[in-house]
């Protein structure tokens, strides 16, 4: 007889989620759940425990998590990042293109500094959209611009997607992180390819004052020390000096110091952001724990070898498998957010992918190293996809009065577009991912 | 700039209904007790980036060892090097995750996916949440509060450490977890009658 119980676990879990009710106890529960309906013993529970204590709690590697949300969290309410936004948009405009690139650019900046998908966002929103306007872009470019560069956060490092992402496909962060760089740049490149496009386009705005191009000092002042702190951070990491819980910490410390020698830090501030980032990690560790509940149950009742079957002897089958998961990753993305997709669904096709051969001469640590980053580009695109694309919804909250919800969704539409293009570069040639391990 | 309180770490946590509606009438005395809490949780959380620190000066420095006692201290055992010191990290991020996480549960910040959730009544919702509370959070409880007590009196009872000279005394930092989810259950119990009382008012 077929073993119906995965496919039923699947759904009542999917059916609990979309529902509404709390992620990380609907996967715990559906664990517990099929513990006490199958014909696993109670006790299995006490494995699914030290393998929470193992995986979630003594993980030195989480302790990051936390360190670079305060970190962002800081860099934003201390104005740090604002005031490089403003700087990098008055060096960079004065012309459509100028002022496209310059919000690109400062995406990037945000991406690099904070991580953080909804800051970066709304300030892009706040900030740029105006000058955007100005310089004559429609409502709809411009909003798809600002999204697409705003989530850019969550692809490029430091990101805490990418940390969760290798810890969930065990390689190393410090490999993740430098593996996404050429990625996250190839997207960047696709945008302002499309943006000078557009620009081009457009016609000169008649009655619009230059722009006064500051001092090259005060530029300075404004943009050097966020700039440091990135290139220490990600330095530090990705070329192994420093682990990335070390990195995350002292680039905490690091935002604390900038925000006191701008004279913009205070006990409210920092407080304020550490009680967000407790809460915050809190929250992501409880949806870790529910996730590891449900992966072990799920694999338990025989879920995993099931997908496994399905995929093995059939031609093309590791292709099948990943295109498979790219599409189930995109269409989840459409309701799910990149947490609970990817530890749902990363120990379950993980440890299949690994085992397999792409005939692209990837193996090992290289070839997880390469789907994690196709399913992080896949899940940036997540945050872009209307109806429920996060960013989205961001840009409609910190501009209701300018975009209306059509203005956004027509302008997103070539960036997802673009999205999808930069990952099937990325699955074509894999060496845009690998080349720099 | 509403949005940017609501969330963190790119995600979202509420909407702006619901951020509103946990800004505005809450009983003053509650708010304030739950900002002192997560105050708490917030200096452990300051307090890991000074234990960083002072692990990267020391590993630049080259001290391993900063404290030797002669008798074995609670927690630390020996001495404090710098394994005791990487092992306080994480015990931080135990205690900062796990300890809040029924008080996140009464912030109603534990992520859901709230498109649908958005548009039901209050009286589905808290049916939803009746059910969910029934079928999911009930029996991971049950089955989860049992098995990490008997994880941690285990590791009491062998007086458990560290394989590389760290932290001893390691139930402690096991002990997070069942502190945790006894929290938890007691919202929940707390959660069930407000939900009971108010489907039955109705």
């Amino acid at each position: 007889m077929e073993n119906f119980l995965p496919a039923f676990m699947a759904l009542l879990t999917l059916g609990g989620i979309l529902l509404g009710y709390r992620v990380a106890l609907v996967l715990a529960g559906s664990a517990a759940l099929f513990i006490l309906i199958s014909d696993l013993p109670v006790s299995y529970f006490g494995l699914i425990v030290s393998r929470i204590y193992s995986n979630v709690i003594a993980n030195w590697i989480l302790v990051s998590v936390p360190m670079f949300i305060f970190m962002g969290l800081i860099l934003e309410r201390s104005g740090i990042a604002e005031r490089a936004l403003r700087a990098a948009q008055s060096a960079l405009g004065g012309s459509p293109a100028g002022m496209g690139i310059a919000v690109l650019v400062v995406g990037v900046m945000m991406a690099a500094s904070s991580g953080i998908v909804g800051a970066s966002v709304v300030l892009l929103a706040l900030l740029a959209l105006p000058r955007l306007l100005e310089n004559g872009y429609t409502k709809e470019t411009s909003s798809g611009l600002i999204a697409a560069s705003g989530t850019l956060a969550i692809l490029i490092p430091p990101s805490v997607m990418l940390i969760v992402l290798a810890d969930q496909l065990k390689v190393s962060v410090g490999d993740m992180f430098a593996a996404a760089m050429i990625p996250g740049f190839t997207l960047v490149f696709l945008y302002a390819i499309y943006t000078l496009i557009i620009a081009r386009k457009i016609k000169p705005v008649a009655g619009l004052k230059k722009i006064q191009r500051p001092p090259i000092l005060s530029l300075a002042v404004d943009l050097l020390p966020l700039l440091l702190l990135v290139i220490c951070v990600l330095g530090s990491i990705i070329s192994g000096v420093a682990t990335p819980t070390e990195a995350s910490g002292l680039g905490a410390l690091g935002a604390i110091l900038i925000a006191l020698i701008y004279r913009t830090c205070s006990i409210d501030i920092i407080m304020h952001s550490a009680r967000e980032s407790v809460v915050a990690t809190s929250m992501v560790l409880l949806v870790m724990i529910g996730a590891t509940c449900f992966s072990a149950v799920f694999n338990g009742i025989g879920g995993n070898s099931q997908i496994e079957h399905a995929f093995t002897g059939v031609a093309g089958g590791p292709w099948l498998l990943l295109c498979s998961v790219m599409v189930i990753i995109f269409f989840l993305g459409f309701v799910l957010d990149w947490l609970e997709i990817t530890m749902i669904l990363m120990p379950i096709f993980g440890p299949i992918i690994a085992n397999m051969d792409f005939g692209n001469g990837l193996a090992g640590s290289n070839l997880l190293v390469w789907f994690g980053i196709l399913v992080a580009v896949n899940l940036q695109t997540s945050f872009l996809t209307p109806p429920f694309g996060f960013a989205l919804f961001y840009l409609r909250g910190a501009t209701s009065s300018t975009l209306t919800t059509t203005n956004i969704y027509k302008g997103i539409i070539p960036f997802v577009l673009l999205q999808l293009l930069g990952l099937l570069l990325l699955i074509a040639f894999p060496v845009l991912v690998v080349g720099v391990l | 700039m509403k949005p940017l309180t609501n969330q963190v770490a790119g995600r979202q946590f509420a909407t702006k209904e619901e951020a509103q509606h946990m800004e505005s009438p809450q009983p003053p005395s509650n708010a304030k007790w739950q900002k002192i809490t997560l105050d708490v949780f917030g200096i452990f959380l300051l307090l890991l980036i000074g234990l960083i620190a002072l692990q990267v000066a020391i590993s630049f420095f080259g001290f391993n060892h900063i404290f030797t006692f002669e008798t074995e201290k609670f927690l630390v055992g020996k001495s404090i090097n710098q394994n005791t010191i990487v092992d306080f990290q994480w015990l931080i991020l135990a205690i900062i995750s796990l300890i809040p996480a029924a008080l996140v549960w009464i912030l109603d910040k534990h992520v859901r996916v709230d498109f649908l959730w958005n548009k039901f009544s209050t009286r589905r919702q808290n049916l939803i949440e009746l059910v969910g509370h029934v079928i999911f959070t009930a029996p991971f409880l049950f089955l989860s509060l049992p098995a990490s007590w008997k994880f941690v009196s285990r590791s009491f009872a062998s007086n458990e450490m560290t394989s590389h000279g760290g932290m001893t005394d390691l139930y402690i930092a096991k002990a997070t977890l069942p502190i945790g989810l006894g929290l938890l259950s007691l919202v929940l119990l707390i959660d069930l009658w407000r939900i009971v009382n108010s489907l039955l008012k109705n």
